[in-house]
């Protein structure tokens, strides 16, 4: 059984206020594997910032618990195993960007030609080496992102924990982020992915959770979300007359309905049921273009989950 | 230990990185400009020259009313002497304030405190260490204006002082409680602008509200309203209206304490004050939400 590299229990946070609270998370459980990426999607003010800030010690729980590799995120020593790029990066000091490494470095722990490599590496790994002697106040939104994600991989954490990290990021870094992100997973590092850009959520997340209002309301892999359920998507060089639809209809007991000229079939999807509709579509002469898993969208996904839920309300 | 360095080198890093070399450098120099102005001239013995001597070592001068009035034989008044070095001290001490403030509150500025408070070193530790590097780096800065002071006093006296360290020792706690207590704002109010106003405004008015009773209650306004010019008579006022630093921790545990403590143990209330003040403001910063 792997490793849990984040696990998090009936964890709840209330703002408080002189007008009194706002419940910002509640009683939100989950559990994270090692070694996978996990991506927290939702609406803004959903209280995705505040889980990750109270999972990085930035933020006192109101109840609840939550473990860095079985460490009480209270406690200091969790901040050992993660490396954190926060969602706003403003870096207000005098410092050069090298500079700013190396004394978060000092803070992580590093000395002498390790904290040296540390800082090389990290400058490397996230294409800092342009601006390593610029004042990190007169960095650009770019180059200020790429520093974070240096700051963030600097310890070589076990556990990453971004915040947006393609945000202000041009499409072309925007990929090699995409690609690092993958080759840290195939390390082994786990990494807990907060973004708006659910394409590239989609692209590189293993397992995905749907907050809103403070409340997890979806939780699975991608394929489980996007697939499960929805049955096939069958395409035919002519559409279908309603005569044969009647017939699969009533043959398979599924749901069949036509959507833009193409054919969606949705119930138990078993390969034995596939090759008997494709025996049966031939029998009738039916020339097959395309049968296919039928998917949504990460995104259809989202806006499905939240109205649902608003819906139930 | 080595993550105190870490911190004391980036405070430092943060400190001379920004304006406050130049400024520095331009309180240092003032020392020196003051000497330029009386080079050349021979003091007279007695009073002056002891009291001189006291001005240049222990930045706190001129409470000895005798020697009001009395002249180098050329060059600049006396006065106008400490006027010079009372506003230094005064230009040192909002220098203080002003950068203390500033570190504090853009290390721990959104965007900027996350990268710090997530790595693993505990909170109090942290605010500990940069409350040490702040009191250290300005402790520094008063170590050359007290020695550039000394080096005056010894060029131009042929003296040298027996209260330099004392000098050392009390501006360090001074700076030691100044910035305890905008840790203090800062732990309460989370905001930068009240961080950075407001010690400022309390020791200043603080100071006023304390100069302007001396004057009302000594004969010095009488004597220079009867002897002496404007320009001597503005640089008496200036020299009364900006607040006797010296005084401030004094004048903070009085107002919180009474005078009854204040006055009976001054310096060991002035450190319980100091570090209460620190103890509050790092419990303060470390239960925060950021």
């Amino acid at each position: 059984m792997a490793e849990i590299a984040v696990e998090v229990d009936r964890l709840t946070k209330i703002y408080r206020s002189l007008r009194g609270g706002v419940l910002a998370l509640d009683e939100v459980s989950f559990s994270v594997e090692s070694g996978t990426i996990f991506g927290l999607i939702g609406p803004n003010g959903a209280g995705k910032t505040t889980l990750v800030k109270l999972l990085v010690g930035l933020l006192h729980p109101t109840a609840g618990k939550a473990y860095i590799f079985g460490v009480d995120t209270r406690d200091w020593r969790a901040r050992a195993y993660i490396g954190y790029l926060p969602e706003e990066i403003k870096p207000f000091t005098n410092m050069s960007a090298s500079v700013f490494l190396h004394y978060l470095g000092f803070l992580g722990g590093f000395r002498g030609k390790a904290l040296k490599r540390a800082v090389r590496e990290a400058i490397e790994m996230s294409g800092c080496d342009d601006f390593v002697k610029k004042n990190v106040k007169t960095l650009s939104r770019g180059m200020a992102q790429r520093l974070g994600l240096a700051a963030a991989f600097l310890k070589k954490p076990k556990l990453l924990f971004l915040d947006e990290p393609t945000s202000g990021v041009d499409p072309i870094a925007r990929k090699r982020i995409r690609e690092m992100l993958l080759v840290l997973r195939n390390d082994g590092t786990t990494i807990f992915l907060n973004s708006h850009l659910l394409s590239e959520v989609e692209a590189v997340c293993d397992r995905i959770s749907i907050l809103n209002k403070g409340t997890i309301l979806r939780e699975g892999g991608i394929k489980e979300l996007t697939e499960a359920g929805r049955g096939w998507r069958l395409s035919t060089v002519e559409p279908l007359s309603d005569e044969v639809l009647e017939q699969l209809r009533n043959k398979f007991s599924f749901t069949i309905e036509r959507v833009n000229e193409r054919t969606l079939i949705t119930g138990p999807t078993y390969n034995e049921n596939c090759n008997l509709i494709v025996d049966f579509l031939r029998e009738k002469g039916v020339l097959l273009l395309e049968f296919r898993p039928h998917s949504v969208t990460l995104e259809e996904v989202l806006i499905e989950t939240v109205e649902e839920e608003e819906t139930k309300k | 230990m080595s993550q105190f360095w870490s911190v004391f080198r980036a405070t430092m890093t943060e400190f001379w990185g920004g304006r406050t070399k130049y400024i520095v450098a331009v309180l240092v120099i003032g020392w020196f400009l003051l000497f330029f102005f009386t080079t050349g001239v021979e003091v007279e013995a007695g009073g002056s020259v002891k009291v001189f001597k006291m001005a240049g070592v222990r930045i706190d001068v001129a409470r000895d009313s005798r020697i009001l009035g009395e002249r180098f034989e050329k060059g600049i008044d006396f006065l106008c002497a400490i006027a010079l070095i009372v506003s230094l001290q005064f230009f040192a001490f909002i220098l203080v304030g002003v950068s203390s403030a500033r570190n504090i509150t853009s290390t721990l500025s959104k965007g900027m405190v996350e990268f710090v408070l997530s790595q693993p070193i505990p909170r109090w530790r942290y605010f500990l260490y940069k409350y040490s590097a702040t009191v250290t780096f300005f402790s520094a800065v008063a170590f050359s204006l007290v020695l550039s002071n000394w080096l005056v006093g010894l060029i131009r006296l042929g003296e040298v002082s027996y209260n330099f360290l004392y000098s050392l020792v009390y501006i360090l706690l001074l700076y030691g409680v100044l910035i305890a207590l905008i840790y203090l704002v800062f732990g309460l109010t989370a905001n930068i602008r009240a961080t950075t106003a407001i010690p400022i405004v309390i020791v200043v008015v603080a100071g006023i509200l304390h100069s302007a009773y001396k004057i009302y209650s000594s004969d010095a306004f009488g004597f220079f309203e009867e002897k002496v010019g404007w320009g001597m008579r503005a640089a008496v006022v200036f020299y009364h209206i900006l607040p006797k630093i010296g005084e401030l921790p004094l004048e903070g545990v009085s107002a919180i304490f009474g005078k009854g403590i204040a006055f009976s143990y001054p310096l060991w209330s002035t450190l319980i004050f100091g570090a209460a003040a620190l103890l509050v403001a790092i419990s303060s910063l470390c239960r925060r939400d950021y």
